[in-house]
Formats: C-alpha cells, sequence, structure tokens
C-alpha cells in the first residue's frame, strides 16, 4: 500500500491528529462520541464514492449499516459465532446483499434511483422491526459482545478507539488509492457523461454496481464495529431517517472529497451533542444550521477550506510580493 | 374473505391514499416549476393538520380552522421560498434538496416547540355514524376526503390548463430562459408553486386529520409516501401522483387486511421497487425515447 | 479480410417514424468513409447503431469479421470501435489528462486490488498510461492544457480534447460525429489535417459524419450519401459529387450550406 506522495502525507497528519486527540480531550464522552463519529466516517467515505465520484444516489445506505450490525449481532449474541468472524461473515453478506440489489436498481437514474435504494431501506427496517424473534423488534437486539481481535477484547473505549481509527483510516487510504486509478477515472466519467464513457469502453453497468457494493462494504463494516461497540443495536438507528443524515453529511462534507466525507461526518455527528445544551431549541438549530450551511457553502466544507486556503495562500503571495 | 371487507379495504385504501395523492401532487407541482424535490412536503401537510388542531383548540369554528389552516401553510410555503431558496436559486439540485431537508427538520422543531410531541385529533367534519352498504362501513369524513381531493385535481386542472399563471408555471417547468424571455416572472412562478404545493399537502393533511389523528412528526411519513406517489406515477405527470398515491394506499391496505399488518409498508415498497424494474419511469412517466 | 465494418439492412424506428430503412454501409480497413445528407438523413443514428448507442429495429452490424449487433455500447468500444459526439460530451469536472487517460481505459492492464493497494504493476501501467496520453494530446497540440480542468477549454480545444480521449484508445476504428460542428474555417482546415494525420500515423479507419462538404470530399476515400434515411449513393468522393441524385438531394434542400 503505498498512497501518491501528497495523499501519504494527508493520511500522516491525519492518524498524527487522530492518535493524539483523545490525549487531549478532557472528558471520556468525547473519546465516545469520536467513535461514533468515525462509524459514521467510514459510511460516508464509502456513500462519497458512490455519490460524489460515481454520481449516483443513496437513500439507502443506513439499511446496510443495519445489515451489517445486526448480522454480525445476531450470530455473535444468539449463535455464539466468535466475532472476528461474525463480523466477516455480516461484511460479506451484506455486500452480496448490495451486489443483488444494486443489479436492479442501478438500472434507474435519478430520482426514481433515490425512490428504489429509499425503498429498500425502508422494507430492511420493517424487516429489522417485525421480525422480533430474530432481531429483538422495536427494542432491539440485546447481549452482543465486544469486539475481540487476535484473541484481545477491546475493553476500553481508548482502544476501541484506535480501533476504529484505524478502519477508517484504512477505508480511507483505500478510496483515496482507488480514486486516481483506471477505476476511479472510470466513476468519474460516468457521473458526466455514460454514452462518453461507454464510448471508450467502461462497462458502465460493472462499475456502477462495484462502487455501489463497495459503499455497502464500508457501511457494513461500520456496522459491525458499531453493535460490537454499543454491544446493542435497534432499529431506529438504521431507518431511512438515518439514510437521509448519511446523505447530508455527504453534501454537507463536501462532494468528490474523502476529507471532506470525513469532516462531514465527524461535525454532523458532534453537532447534536453540543446542540444538546440548548434542550429544546436543539432539532430547530440543527435544521437552521443545515440550512445555513447548504447556502453559504455549497461545495461543503471540503469547498469551503479550499476556498479559504486559496484566498490565505493568495493574500500571503500578495503580501511576499509587496515587499 | 367476504365482498364486504373486500370493499372496507378498498374504501380505507382510497381514502388513506386521497392524502398520498395529495402529498405527491405537491411534490410535482414544486418539481415542474422548479426541478426540486421538496423533501419538506410532509411537513405541509403536518401543518395541515396540527394548525387545525390549533386553530379549532383556540375556538374557532371547524370550518374556518380548516381554512385558517391551509391560509397558513400556504404561508409558510412562500416563506420557504423567499428564505431559503430564492437566494441560491442557482444551486445545485442536490444542495437544494440538502437545504429542503434542513427545512422540514426546522419545521419539524418549530411545532414541536409550540404544540410538544402529543398526538392530537380534530373533530370529524359531519359526524361519525358510519355509512353501511354492502357489507362495508365507511366514516362520512372518508367522503369528505374523496371530495375534496377530487376538487382540488379538478381544480389544479383548470388552473393549468385555463389561466395565465397555470400556463407560466408550466412554462417555467418546460424551459426556464424562455420562459423569462417570453415575460414570465420565473421567480414568482416559483414561490407561486411553493404556495400552491403548501396548499394542496395541508389541505390533505387537514381532511385526515380526523380519521388518522396528527402530531408533530407524521410529515416524515406521509412525506415518504407522497414521494413514492408521485414516483410510482411517474415523476412530473400531477395525475400520475394523484393516481399512484391511490394506487399506494390501496395497495396497502389490501396488504394489511389480506397479508400482515406489521408488513403492509414492506409489501407495498416490494410492489413499487418490482414496479420501477419494469417501467424505470414510472407507471405514466415519458418512456426514454431518447434520441442519440 | 472483407470490410472493418459492414452494416446490413440497418432500419430503425423512433416510435413511429422510421429513421433508418434498410441502410447498408461498408468501410474499407485504414479508409476515411464519409456520411453525408441532409438534415434529418439519419446520420448520425446510424453511427448511435453501429456504435450500440441506439437499438436497430432490424439489421446486422459486423465488425472486425465479428457479428457485434447485439454486443452492449462498452463491448464495442473495448474492442476498438471508438466513437466522438456531434454534442461534445466532455468529463468537464475532471482535467484535460485525465479525460484522456480514461480514454486509454481498455488497455490499462491493471485489476481493482491493483487499484486498492496500489501495486508495483499498478504504478507501471499507471505511468504508462499518463505517458501516452499526454503523447495524444500533444498530438492534437493540447499538450500545454494537460492540467487545466475540460470544462474551462473554449469550444474548439474541448472538441480537439475529444478527439484526443478517442484516439488515447488506440481504436481499430474512429466514428466522428461532425467534428467541424462550431468551429470557424481555419479550424476546420486543422481539423482535416488531423484526421488525415490520425489514419496516416496510426493505421486507424474512420468514419466521418460531417455538413461540411470541403472537408468530406478533401480527405475522404468513400462517401457514402444518406437521404431519409435510405442509401441514395456510394463511391469515392468524385463520384458521388457528380451523381445526379445527389445534385438533386442537395439542390432540394436550400438550409445546407
Amino acid at each position: 500500500m503505498a498512497p501518491t506522495r501528497k495523499n501519504l502525507l494527508g493520511l500522516g497528519a491525519w492518524t498524527l491528529l487522530m492518535a493524539l486527540t483523545p490525549h487531549l480531550l478532557t472528558n471520556d464522552y468525547y473519546v465516545s462520541t469520536l467513535i461514533i463519529g468515525f462509524f459514521n466516517a467510514i459510511i460516508v467515505v464509502g456513500l462519497n464514492m458512490l455519490m460524489g465520484y460515481a454520481g449516483q444516489i443513496s437513500l439507502g445506505h443506513g439499511a446496510f449499516y443495519g445489515l451489517g450490525a445486526y448480522v454480525s449481532g445476531i450470530l455473535a449474541a444468539t449463535y455464539g459465532v466468535p466475532v472476528e468472524a461474525a463480523g466477516l461473515i455480516a461484511i460479506i453478506a451484506t455486500g452480496l446483499i448490495a451486489w443483488g440489489i444494486g443489479i436492479p436498481t442501478l438500472k434507474l437514474s435519478g430520482h426514481y434511483l433515490a425512490m428504489a435504494t429509499l425503498g429498500f431501506g425502508v422494507i430492511v427496517s420493517i424487516v429489522f422491526n417485525e421480525a422480533v424473534e430474530t432481531t429483538g423488534g422495536p427494542s432491539g437486539l440485546t447481549g452482543i459482545p465486544r469486539l475481540t481481535l487476535f484473541g484481545i477484547t477491546m475493553e476500553s473505549d481508548l482502544s476501541y478507539y484506535y480501533v476504529t481509527g484505524l478502519a477508517l483510516t484504512l477505508v480511507m487510504a483505500l478510496s483515496l488509492n482507488l480514486i486516481q486509478s483506471r477505476l476511479g477515472r472510470a466513476l468519474r466519467a460516468l457521473h458526466t457523461s455514460e454514452r462518453a464513457a461507454e464510448a471508450v469502453g467502461v462497462d458502465i453497468a460493472r462499475y456502477k454496481l462495484f462502487v455501489f457494493v463497495l459503499s455497502a462494504v464500508f457501511a457494513a463494516l461500520a456496522g459491525v464495529l458499531y453493535a460490537h461497540y454499543l454491544g446493542f443495536a435497534a432499529p431506529s438507528s438504521f431507518g431511512f431517517h438515518f439514510s437521509v443524515t448519511l446523505l447530508v453529511m455527504v453534501v454537507l462534507g463536501g462532494m468528490a472529497s474523502v476529507w471532506g466525507a470525513v469532516a462531514g461526518a465527524l461535525f454532523l455527528t458532534a453537532l447534536p451533542e453540543f446542540l444538546r445544551a440548548f434542550e429544546n431549541i436543539e432539532t430547530v438549530l440543527f435544521g437552521g444550521i443545515l440550512i445555513l450551511g447548504m447556502m453559504f457553502l455549497p461545495s461543503g466544507l471540503a469547498g469551503g477550506t479550499a476556498k479559504l486556503t486559496r484566498a490565505l495562500l493568495g493574500r500571503f503571495r500578495v503580501g511576499a510580493r509587496r515587499v | 374473505m367476504d365482498l364486504g371487507s373486500l370493499l372496507q379495504y378498498l374504501i380505507t385504501g382510497v381514502t388513506v391514499g386521497a392524502t398520498y395523492g395529495l402529498t405527491g401532487l405537491g411534490f410535482t407541482i414544486i418539481f415542474n416549476t422548479t426541478g426540486i424535490i421538496n423533501f419538506a412536503q410532509g411537513e405541509f401537510v403536518m401543518l395541515g393538520g396540527m394548525l387545525g388542531v390549533a386553530a379549532h383548540a383556540a375556538g374557532v369554528p371547524l370550518p374556518l380552522a380548516v381554512l385558517l389552516a391551509v391560509a397558513a401553510a400556504t404561508l409558510a410555503g412562500a416563506l420557504m421560498e423567499r428564505t431559503f431558496i430564492r437566494p441560491v436559486a442557482k444551486a445545485s439540485a442536490v444542495n437544494l434538496i440538502i437545504i429542503t431537508i434542513g427545512a422540514s427538520i426546522l419545521i419539524r422543531g418549530v411545532v414541536m416547540l409550540i404544540f410538544g410531541k402529543d398526538t392530537f385529533a380534530l373533530p370529524h367534519f359531519s359526524g361519525m355514524e358510519p355509512i353501511r352498504f354492502l357489507g362495508a362501513a365507511m366514516l362520512p369524513q372518508s367522503l369528505w376526503v374523496l371530495g375534496i381531493t377530487l376538487l382540488l385535481l379538478l381544480g389544479l386542472k383548470s388552473f393549468f390548463s385555463r389561466t395565465m399563471w397555470g400556463r407560466g408555471m408550466l412554462a417555467c417547468s418546460y424551459d426556464p430562459k424562455a420562459a423569462a424571455l417570453m415575460g414570465i416572472n420565473v421567480s414568482r412562478m416559483a414561490m407561486a408553486s411553493f404556495m400552491i404545493s403548501a396548499a394542496v399537502g395541508a389541505a390533505g393533511g387537514v381532511i385526515l386529520a380526523p380519521i388518522t389523528l396528527t402530531a408533530y412528526d407524521v410529515g416524515i411519513l406521509l412525506g415518504l409516501k407522497g414521494f413514492a406517489a408521485c414516483i410510482l406515477g411517474g415523476l412530473g405527470n400531477p395525475f400520475g401522483a394523484a393516481a399512484g398515491g391511490i394506487i399506494l394506499g390501496v395497495l396497502e391496505s389490501f396488504g394489511a387486511g389480506l397479508l400482515s399488518s406489521a408488513y403492509k409498508d414492506a409489501i407495498t415498497f416490494v410492489i413499487l421497487l418490482l414496479l420501477l424494474f419494469v417501467r424505470p419511469t414510472g407507471l405514466f412517466g415519458k418512456g426514454s425515447g431518447e434520441r442519440v | 479480410m472483407s470490410s472493418l465494418l459492414a452494416m446490413r439492412g440497418v432500419t430503425v424506428r423512433f416510435g413511429g417514424v422510421v429513421a433508418l430503412a434498410e441502410v447498408d454501409l461498408d468501410v474499407a480497413l485504414g479508409s476515411i468513409t464519409s456520411i453525408i445528407g441532409p438534415n434529418g438523413a439519419g446520420k448520425t443514428t446510424l453511427l448511435g447503431v453501429a456504435s450500440g448507442m441506439v437499438q436497430a429495429a432490424a439489421g446486422a452490424v459486423s465488425f472486425l469479421d465479428r457479428d457485434v449487433s447485439a454486443a452492449p455500447a462498452h463491448a464495442r468500444g473495448a474492442a476498438g470501435m471508438v466513437r466522438t459526439f456531434q454534442n461534445l460530451e466532455v468529463f468537464s469536472n475532471m482535467t484535460v489528462l485525465e479525460n484522456v487517460m480514461t480514454g486509454c481505459h481498455r488497455h490499462v492492464g491493471y485489476g481493482v486490488v491493483d487499484c486498492l493497494l496500489r501495486t508495483g504493476r499498478f504504478r507501471r501501467e499507471e505511468r504508462r498510461c499518463r505517458e501516452h496520453a499526454l503523447k495524444r494530446l500533444d498530438f492534437v497540440g493540447l499538450a500545454d492544457k494537460a492540467e487545466s480542468r475540460a470544462g474551462d477549454l473554449p469550444y474548439g480545444l474541448q472538441r480537439r480534447m475529444e478527439i484526443a480521449r478517442a484516439i488515447a484508445a488506440d481504436p481499430t476504428l474512429l466514428l466522428l460525429d461532425e467534428p467541424a460542428a462550431g468551429l470557424n474555417t481555419r479550424e476546420t482546415q486543422a481539423l482535416g489535417e488531423l484526421i488525415t494525420a490520425i489514419r496516416e500515423s496510426q493505421g486507424v479507419t474512420i468514419v466521418l459524419v460531417e455538413h461540411d462538404m470541403d472537408l468530406v470530399m478533401r480527405i475522404s476515400d468513400a462517401v457514402m450519401v444518406l437521404k431519409e434515411g435510405r442509401n441514395l449513393a456510394v463511391g469515392p468522393p468524385e463520384a458521388v459529387q457528380k451523381d445526379p441524385e445527389v445534385i438533386k438531394a442537395y439542390l432540394g434542400e436550400d438550409d445546407e450550406d
């Protein structure tokens, strides 16, 4: 694994920041918020590949997150499968489901694709709710064992933080690699013109399916980590509402930017925690921030930061020239 | 399964479906004029019901309360377009979707702040004595729902085909630039589309509120069903949306009655998905006879 | 070997309208074959059928002596039949170089795992692809624009970039759909030279759909005339120019230049 020099630098800085952060935080609660933020970031990096790069919308990714969590949780809690195996099976199973769903669904485009993925998400969510004997129904699946890797159980939040952070870093590195390749170019190409992509030999159906399955696999990975962290999975965490939140994270973070995806996920995970202090008006504030964010940062946090950097650098250069 | 129960499912389905259809119609009107999928459409429906309840609770006579609710929601639609949509009219489609999602959260938050999280009921417009025939029973309110839905549909049809405003809005949907060149005020049309959508949605919400009760968060599910209705009918076709809503309602009602009430929504969505796989642009959508 | 591309009895209907009726086309290996005809004659549609983007109601297409009638568009692209578009289809969100590198798609030899892990093979192939793309950009005279955003290029240069993208695929057959549309006289002149150069230096067979008669007559080996979706005439440019049917078809058309 060897990302480009620029990406390597970025990933290095990110890893350092990620590693140091828990030691700078005064409250353990923040660590657990960050862990949840990392789960979301893993999903959003994948979803951004699908939406930001390949231009295919999904309003059903909460379902893949849920499938990862439930399949792994049920295997481990109900059937006593070792956690590592349960997680792996869950990720593969979710990938296969995404593959099966993706074949007919990705033939649709635009709002029809949005509807179909939304419908899939709703169906899965209903199954989580109603298959009470398997899933525990609306009150949730309990007794999911903590994550164990190579015989070591990740008991402390700090160890879990590092495992999740590492998983996120890996997902980011893979995604960055993918974008600057034949595959990444094919995805971006079919985003703007499917016909022109086909004309140079890009099998667009296959590439759409590939990125759809990849993003589902990332979501399932996050789901597995989630289930074995909280020890609990409830349908409400994976429903339509969460799928929409993921979409918002992608767009507010910045379409077609891996860094933006991470920023968007962490920002929108932390925001409600900060707003909790405002009690009753937290929902109103959340909605308002979304609207204002989109109105004033149309290309998201990533685009806004890039613009700001350019402006600062520009000023710096002008200043330097004057001197 | 006797005829009476079947008829009963049909009545229930059509009644609920009418509201889905009105919600879908709201989506279609805004989409046709501005190209935006308004995720806050369900909140307009919720506003209709909640504001109706509030006005009635404040002592306003029922018919007036209904009208007041629709008028207030219309105002909310105008306000939303003015403050959130117009300043960023040139934003990309997905950005506008996020803005409407933000608006829906905002509206829901405000309503929750004012009215709390309780469920409310609006009195039936003309009593609760069911009308019985052929072994089925029908609430008078169902007749109100169907009648008002039908009136709204006919009214909108003549509005879009006969009036200058209606035609102007249609022109915007075909080609906003050309419409602007023809002297049509595109941004005023956009505001009108939000107002009409809000009015139609709120009307649907307030007439259904006596049957299904209402709360600050009913808009989420109604919005979802409304979106499904207009996709099922073929996005951009107002009568497709209305028909789609009724089909959806009937499917749901029969699914609940004949198969499983727990899985009724799942059944509906499975059918919707299968249908989309066969007809990728909905039942009455334009085929993709695109020329290369 | 017979023709590189052979189309037999191609019929296309759009709704009730017959766009093409039993059209035949033969493109000899190494030739520049032009398709001309009045507006609405079905030229672009014929190109669409050849490239697999328009569904024919009847007829057969064979390419490299293989029947490709049922092959999807991307498979024909991958087999070496690459086209450009009348209305530019530029990947506007990518740089010029990335656009052209996308053209290399069919001959970049690494898989998903190589991409994800950036293996040695990935880097070797990626370097080769990059150099190849730069060469093609240089060939069309756009080397200095490699890092510009494709959407920012002026129209004429976007046309050139699209050609660079197509020839980056190292096609056997290149289908050009009205490449001179929107270009001025000088640009059209240069385009003619470019098309000839592509054939000479890379041995690519070319099919050209074009309105500009000067361009067509100057560079074509064979010209096929379509009228109202039917074959009207076919032959060397001089012969076609003298064909009374063709003259009649064109004189009857007054919106042509």
